[in-house]
């Protein structure tokens, strides 16, 4: 391979004939349908189906034990799948050329701890096959990309959380993945690295990678998903565009935090469960209608249950608000 | 391959305190061995003796004379109405390793036996040593004890010599001695088989104590696959091109090359110390280096590819490498052992390898005459190399 023919992310493949656009005719990186799988006679994951397209970022939520550390290591092929299929970039997940395709940052930081992220990256460019030449070449472009060149030279145990994560994603880049990977990217980082973080994983999107996120962060994740998909007993309880599933669910709704002055009585918190606002210590979070008279409304019964709240917050319904959703619903 | 051998060789080379443990710890350790297996400190084997004489014969007083005389016996002499019991309150206790109760004249027929050893059953061997010190001592130096004790033993047989013939006995016992030193040979010599080309005794140890820290150092190199395996490293290596593959042809690189980097170390302060002459054997010594560290990468690799946890790994790898040096003949020599555990010897790499290295520096063996054993080490680093991969296979669940 010539240095001319290294990309950061391998493009897609060639069109077929008669296809409108290469994007368009080129399987998505990732197309899971009717997925039943498990580990020995324990079924974990039921008809699931879900496809993460090229240039999108699709954050995987769900509680723990739903199954998503399970979905991944099926997705990388290293689970039977019972029933169902599993395809990256339309190769089959359980084949070397599949896993090939898929860049990995997993929830540790899965790099050798002694060496710099330099040496780390020339490490996994050399299993990815690439010649000693390529090799350079990529890893200074990941390096670039990544923004970690001012420090490639210092070694992982001594650089600071932030610092580690951005390395454990830019390792997952070294073979030019379609499908990325990451697992629970934002454990122990703090606030600015995490911005750093929501910026580069963007960016990667930006360049056509397709992005699953599985997180617990769900501000991260609203931060920088353009799908969602909420996993729940190893059923797909709901996936699609963020925007559209915010708006499906909570069409002419806001969220709504109110917080007292202390915890309610337990019957006042039944009586608020009944207006849809579930109780959380001195905190009761829910959701009301975005007419002009909800929140008047609101603020009287809470004043007829002897309540008066302290501070009232509204906001526009988000990935949260969406889980809370479903998995309160148990959909 | 290469890059996980070079990922494995940074990680050693900047972490000096398992840097130190991998080629400092095993020489100094081999010094240690190598006196302790060889005698090399120069008093091994001196015996501590507690003895009591409970005769006025002045020849139990001689042949006591004699025995403290003796070269590696150390003699405590107990007096007093109680010395018996006090020798024996010395061996019991551990002051002395053997007991002697000197209760007759030696040099007599007796109805008892006049000299009684006091042995520790759990130094059994020390008993064995003081007998056969004294037989020595009776043939050597008190020759006269002997033949008057043997004169007297033949006339209970055969009868009291005639006044001309006890005459003639008085003087040979007198002048036994002088007889022994100029009337022919001793009944038994030593003859000792030389080693090539003049090697000192410890190389025969050599080979066994670095087949011993050979398989130590294996085992900690390759139990960095588990920390790999808990740190998501292999699930990342999984997923490129070289895969579990690249994983273990380069761990089980790294293992050789850093076997024989630990094998040139030991073997280099063995010539330096002790003179063994590797670098004059250095293709043969070479060979069989490659053969053991490959089958000690054999060894460890499955070890800690079966281990899901690094306890798991140490405890595993302790006790297999514990057994194989055992059986193996690293702590004590096969010939020693019971036929049947020379027999399961004969199945592990342990006593393949140090047969190997015996036949190489001590014998000065010729290469063909090496190739069994080669084979078998050898045989042993691909099925390790086989085995670790179907493991691991095994543990990502790869179809």
């Amino acid at each position: 391979m010539s240095p001319s023919h290294l990309h950061l992310v391998a493009a897609p493949a060639p069109p077929q004939a008669g296809a409108p656009t290469a994007i368009a005719s080129a399987p998505p990186p990732l197309a899971i349908e009717g997925l039943d799988a498990g580990y020995g006679r324990t079924p974990v994951l039921h008809a699931l189906s879900l496809t993460v397209p090229a240039g999108c970022v699709t954050a995987l939520v769900g509680p723990n034990g739903a199954g998503k550390s399970t979905l991944i290591r099926a997705i990388c092929g290293r689970l039977a799948v019972k029933a169902g299929a599993i395809a990256i970039c339309g190769l089959p997940a359980d084949t070397a050329e599949a896993r090939g395709k898929i860049g990995l940052a997993p929830q540790d930081i899965a790099l050798y701890r002694a060496l710099t992220i330099a040496e780390n990256l020339a490490v996994f460019a050399e299993l990815s096959g690439l010649s000693p030449s390529d090799g350079r070449l990529r890893v200074a472009q990941v390096l670039e990309r990544t923004g970690t060149a001012a420090r490639q030279d210092e070694r992982i145990d001594r650089l600071s959380g932030g610092w580690q994560r951005r390395a454990n994603l830019a390792a997952a880049l070294m073979g030019a993945p379609r499908l990325l990977l990451l697992d629970e990217p934002t454990a122990g980082v703090d606030a600015s690295a995490r911005e750093a973080l929501a910026v580069l994983v963007r960016a990667l999107a930006h360049d056509g990678l397709a992005v699953l996120l599985v997180t617990h962060d769900f501000e991260f994740a609203e931060q920088v998903a353009d799908r969602a998909a909420i996993l729940m007993g190893g059923h797909m309880a709901l996936e699609g565009p963020l925007a559209d599933l915010l708006g499906q669910r909570f069409a002419h709704r806001r969220a709504v935090e109110i917080t007292f002055a202390a915890p309610p009585p337990a019957l006042r918190a039944e009586l608020l469960a009944s207006l849809g606002l579930a109780t959380e210590g001195a905190t009761a979070r829910g959701l009301i209608s975005d007419s002009p008279r909800a929140v008047s409304t609101l603020l009287a019964r809470l004043d007829t249950l002897g309540l008066p709240p302290r501070t009232l917050t509204l906001k526009t319904p988000g990935l949260p608000a969406l889980y809370d959703a479903v998995t309160s619903a148990g959909v | 391959m290469g890059a996980i051998m070079g990922a494995m060789a940074l990680t050693l080379l900047r972490d000096r305190g398992a840097l130190a443990m991998t080629f400092v710890l095993p020489p100094l350790l081999f010094l240690l061995f190598a006196a302790i297996f060889s005698g090399a400190g120069g008093d091994a084997g001196a015996l501590k003796v507690a003895a009591a004489r409970l005769t006025p014969a002045p020849a139990a007083e001689a042949f006591l004379d004699a025995l403290a005389a003796a070269p590696d016996t150390t003699l405590r002499l107990v007096t007093g109405a109680d010395a018996a019991a006090r020798v024996e309150a010395q061996v019991r206790d551990g002051r002395a390793d053997v007991g002697l109760l000197v209760r007759d004249d030696p040099g007599i027929v007796t109805p008892a036996s006049p000299l009684v050893i006091v042995a520790d059953p759990g130094r059994a061997v020390a008993a064995a040593l003081l007998m056969a010190r004294i037989q020595t001592l009776f043939t050597t130096v008190l020759p006269g004890m002997a033949l008057s004790r043997v004169a007297g033993q033949v006339q209970v047989l055969v009868g009291p010599f005639s006044p001309e013939q006890a005459r003639r006995l008085k003087e040979a016992v007198a002048r036994a001695p002088e007889l022994v030193a100029g009337g022919g040979a001793e009944l038994m010599a030593r003859q000792s088989v030389e080693p090539a080309q003049g090697q000192p005794a410890v190389t025969y140890y050599a080979g066994a104590i670095a087949l011993l820290f050979l398989l130590f150092s294996a085992v900690q190199g390759a139990a960095s696959l588990v920390e790999e395996r808990r740190s998501g490293v292999f699930d990342r290596i999984l997923m490129t091109r070289g895969g579990i593959g690249a994983l273990v042809a380069g761990k089980f690189a790294f293992l050789l090359l850093q076997g024989l980097a630990l094998l040139a170390v030991l073997f280099a302060v063995a010539q330096l110390v002790y003179g063994v002459d590797a670098a004059g054997h250095l293709w043969s010594w070479l060979v069989v280096s490659v053969a053991a560290a490959a089958a000690a990468a054999g060894v460890a690799l499955p070890l800690a590819a079966a281990s899901r946890t690094r306890q798991q790994a140490q405890t595993l790898s302790t006790f297999v490498v514990l057994l194989l040096s055992a059986v193996g003949g690293s702590m004590a020599p096969r010939f020693l052992m019971p036929e049947w555990l020379q027999r399961l010897g004969d199945l592990t790499p342990t006593a393949w390898g140090i047969e190997a290295y015996q036949d190489a520096l001590w014998r000065g063996a010729p290469l063909d005459t090496l190739l069994p054993a080669l084979a078998v080490l050898l045989a042993y680093g691909a099925a390790g190399a086989l085995l670790s991969f179907w493991l691991l296979r095994r543990a990502a669940r790869l179809g």
